[in-house]
């Protein structure tokens, strides 16, 4: 899959705190035998870390399992609104004339570029301040124009990078849209297909196996996995990038690898992948350094860094609908103790 | 920047950016760095991800493990009271790891627009650290950046041989 960039750029005055996307798929542990062993095995694993033994009971065979994964994505597209400003627009009682008119205007400015010109109403925008709409206007020199026809509409300010905000911008004003397929997947959930909800089990399971662990995924095998050591700055993402075996040729780096981390890596380690050039980062838990989840400064957006990755949280639910394994909140992203 | 430097500072900022040019003719990026702790180098290193294959091997983290083999778990209590000079400000990967490691002091040379992790693109804020370390930036930059220069230069299979040649740092 093409790398894809996920920041667009900041939408101005877009604010809209409960703009989130969350995508989940029910399971029935029995209905699988081979999905219940995994989750069983998966859970029972768990125990020997931290989660309480009360909890772990709960996952027999009747349990409820839920399993999400939570695309970590840019607030330009998980947005729901979108900002408007105020255009002159001119109404015309003689609709005939749009061509003409339209021929005898300039282009709109640069930032205007995704309007169309004319309304669903069959007005036509003509200029961003009332005072320069009436100039153009009297330069027209067109009898079926006066500019007692001008009104003030509002328009979106910004070109929608997503389906969800062309719903939204079309409302307002008529404007272009170009669809990016791979964000409305994320978007609505149906990138998640049987065939990658089966890998993320697969190698969720095997990373929380191996405690606090780290494996990075190439071509559908293990390229080099990696848990916390006692060296200065032996975080589980170190580690695995270290053991990795020397690599010559065109095989560069760990390019398009999929990385699965129980912990959310802190700036070294998100970092650390950038450089190893990865396609995407499945991790379990959020942790108190971690420089991805929505609420600092989530480094595989940074427009300035040259390589990003999709990141998505990964959560496994018994039926109480407590969150097994997001339930440490001292979650560090760290080296042995 | 260059004022506040002692003529120990100058000698270890030479160390660090002779380190890098050792990487420069290794074909490397140009990277150098030295760990000094009460005026005495403690570690060094420069980069060596080609030689590797690991593009986690920029210069601070080979000072590190050099470090790490050599001192073991005493070279944490070390790097805690370390003054690092690189030839480079270092990237986010590693001004994330001198955080963490709690260094005292960094003085590097020319500022990384790209990838700087100090103050340019990354900063202790945003990886949750305190801002701790007391930084002097901008050291020697005109010769950080001819090197710079020369290695992407050096690089380019289309560029004339003449320009290929490893040009001599800026003193």
């Amino acid at each position: 899959m093409h790398m894809m960039r996920m920041r667009h750029g900041k939408m101005g005055g877009v604010t809209d705190a409960s703009c989130r996307t969350l995508f989940s798929i029910f399971f029935t542990t029995c209905q699988t035998p081979q999905f219940q062993a995994i989750v069983n095995n998966c859970f029972s694993k768990k125990m020997t870390m931290d989660a309480p033994p009360s909890k772990i009971r709960k996952l027999d065979c009747s349990s409820v399992t839920k399993l999400e994964v939570h695309p970590i994505l840019d607030p330009a597209l998980t947005c729901e609104t979108i900002a408007s400003t105020s255009f002159q627009a001119l109404n015309l009682v003689n609709k005939q004339v749009i061509g003409q008119i339209i021929g005898g205007l300039n282009e709109l400015p640069e930032s205007f570029q995704h309007l169309k010109r004319v309304g669903k109403d069959g007005s036509v925008l003509i200029s961003e301040t009332e005072e320069s709409a009436k100039q153009i206007i009297i330069g027209l020199k067109n009898d079926d124009v006066r500019i007692e026809d001008l009104k003030t509409v509002l328009v979106p300010s910004k070109k929608p990078s997503t389906r969800r905000q062309f719903e939204v911008s079309k409302l307002l004003w008529s404007t272009a849209f170009h669809p990016n397929h791979d964000v409305e997947k994320l978007l609505d959930g149906s990138f998640l297909t049987d065939s990658l909800r089966e890998y993320v089990i697969r190698y969720t399971q095997r990373v929380i196996e191996m405690g606090d662990g780290c494996i990075a995924v190439q071509s559908n095998s293990v390229l080099s996995s990696g848990c916390p050591s006692t060296h200065p700055l032996g975080h589980p993402v170190m580690e695995m990038v270290r053991n990795l075996q020397k690599r010559t040729g065109s095989d560069y780096l760990g390019t398009g690898s999929d990385v699965f981390l129980v912990n959310e890596p802190c700036a070294m380690c998100s970092m650390a992948l950038v450089h190893f050039r990865i396609k995407r980062l499945f991790y379990v838990r959020n942790s108190k350094n971690g420089v991805l989840k929505d609420d600092g400064w989530q480094l595989h957006l940074e427009p300035s860094i040259n390589h990003h990755y999709e990141v998505f949280r990964v959560n496994i639910h018994d039926e109480s609908g407590s969150n097994l394994d997001n339930v440490d909140s001292n979650s560090l992203c760290t080296l042995a103790k | 920047m260059s004022d506040e430097l002692d003529d120990n500072d100058r000698r270890f900022l030479e160390c660090a950016f002779n380190l890098a040019q050792e990487a420069l003719d290794g074909d490397e990026v140009p990277v150098g760095c030295v760990f000094v702790v009460d005026g005495k180098e403690i570690g060094k290193g420069r980069n060596r991800v080609n030689e590797t294959g690991d593009p986690t091997r920029h210069a601070e983290m080979v000072a590190v493990t050099e470090m790490w083999k050599k001192y073991g778990e005493e070279c944490k209590d070390f790097l805690r009271r370390a003054v690092l000079y690189v030839s480079l400000e270092p990237c986010i990967m590693c001004s994330s790891a001198m955080y963490q490691l709690g260094i005292r002091k960094m003085v590097y040379g020319a500022e990384n627009p790209r990838f700087g992790g100090v103050r340019s693109v990354g900063n202790a804020e945003k990886y949750r650290m305190e801002d701790n370390i007391q930084i002097v930036s901008n050291v020697w930059s005109d010769r950080s950046v001819a090197m710079l220069k020369s290695f992407y230069e050096k690089q380019n299979p289309f560029a004339p041989p003449e320009k290929r040649k490893t040009k001599k740092p800026k003193q």
